[in-house]
């Protein structure tokens, strides 16, 4: 999930992520969870991020993205 | 009003080329019938973004297709590029020379910078080598948008089709 601006000409795009911190053992390797998304929604008040696929649904929030300069 | 578009652009790094044949396609029309856009061989409506009605999403994918010729029966991954483009539906018409006129409709693929007479007010860089969006949705205030990425893969090498996830 990459989030960018629009209305100004930065070209910085802001990868969101997701993933499990916690790593696990998966096919004999040690590596993040992860799963495919598929669709995103911003909240109302544009403070965070819902996005599902592979029937997971997570939320992050952008407090701090937003101080980052979006 | 902003529209965008998603422009996937082929890197022929591949010998092995497919090339689908030309066909007509509509255009797209707003809701007091003024032309927004013609959907070209390479553009595909990708919708309306959910949370603003002034944008709305085409899937730009160029119409060879390159696959690996080795190993034959591998699954080969696309080196689709890809690059959103915003436009101002509200602003006056720029570069009108862009607008295709019917014969070069008919007898050749016109590939315009913009399918559009819509100023332009970004193009966004997608991820380089094959990856593609498959949602996005802009921030109460249109100043952010948001998109998952998803890897574009090749299901059938030897007939050399490519299938969207789409």
């Amino acid at each position: 999930m990459h989030m960018a601006t629009t209305l100004d000409s930065s070209t910085t795009q802001i990868p969101l992520s997701f993933a499990d911190p916690v790593p696990t053992r998966r096919r004999g390797l040690m590596s993040m969870s992860d799963f495919g998304i598929w669709s995103c929604k911003f909240s109302a008040d544009g403070n965070e991020v819902v996005a599902g696929g592979d029937g997971k649904i997570f939320g992050e929030y952008l407090g701090q993205v937003k101080k980052d300069g979006m | 009003m902003y529209y965008i578009l998603l422009n996937h652009e082929r890197r022929l790094s591949s010998p092995t080329l497919t090339v689908r044949p030309l066909r007509l396609l509509p255009i797209i029309y707003t809701v007091d019938n003024t032309q927004l856009a013609r959907i070209l061989p390479d553009y595909y409506i990708f919708g309306h973004l959910f949370g603003s009605s002034r944008f709305f999403l085409l899937l730009h994918v160029l119409q060879g297709y390159g696959v690996p010729s080795s190993p034959p029966d591998a699954r080969a991954e696309s080196s689709v590029d890809f690059r959103l483009h915003i436009f101002d539906t509200t602003a006056p018409p720029t570069n009108p020379k862009q607008t295709p006129q019917p014969t070069e409709w008919h007898h050749r693929r016109w590939a315009p910078d913009e399918p559009t007479t819509m100023k332009v007010m970004k193009v966004i860089q997608g991820s380089p080598g094959g990856w593609t969006i498959t949602d996005a949705h802009l921030s109460p205030d249109n100043e952010r948008l948001v998109s998952p990425v998803v890897r574009l893969l090749c299901l059938s090498a030897n007939t050399g089709s490519f299938i969207p996830p789409l």
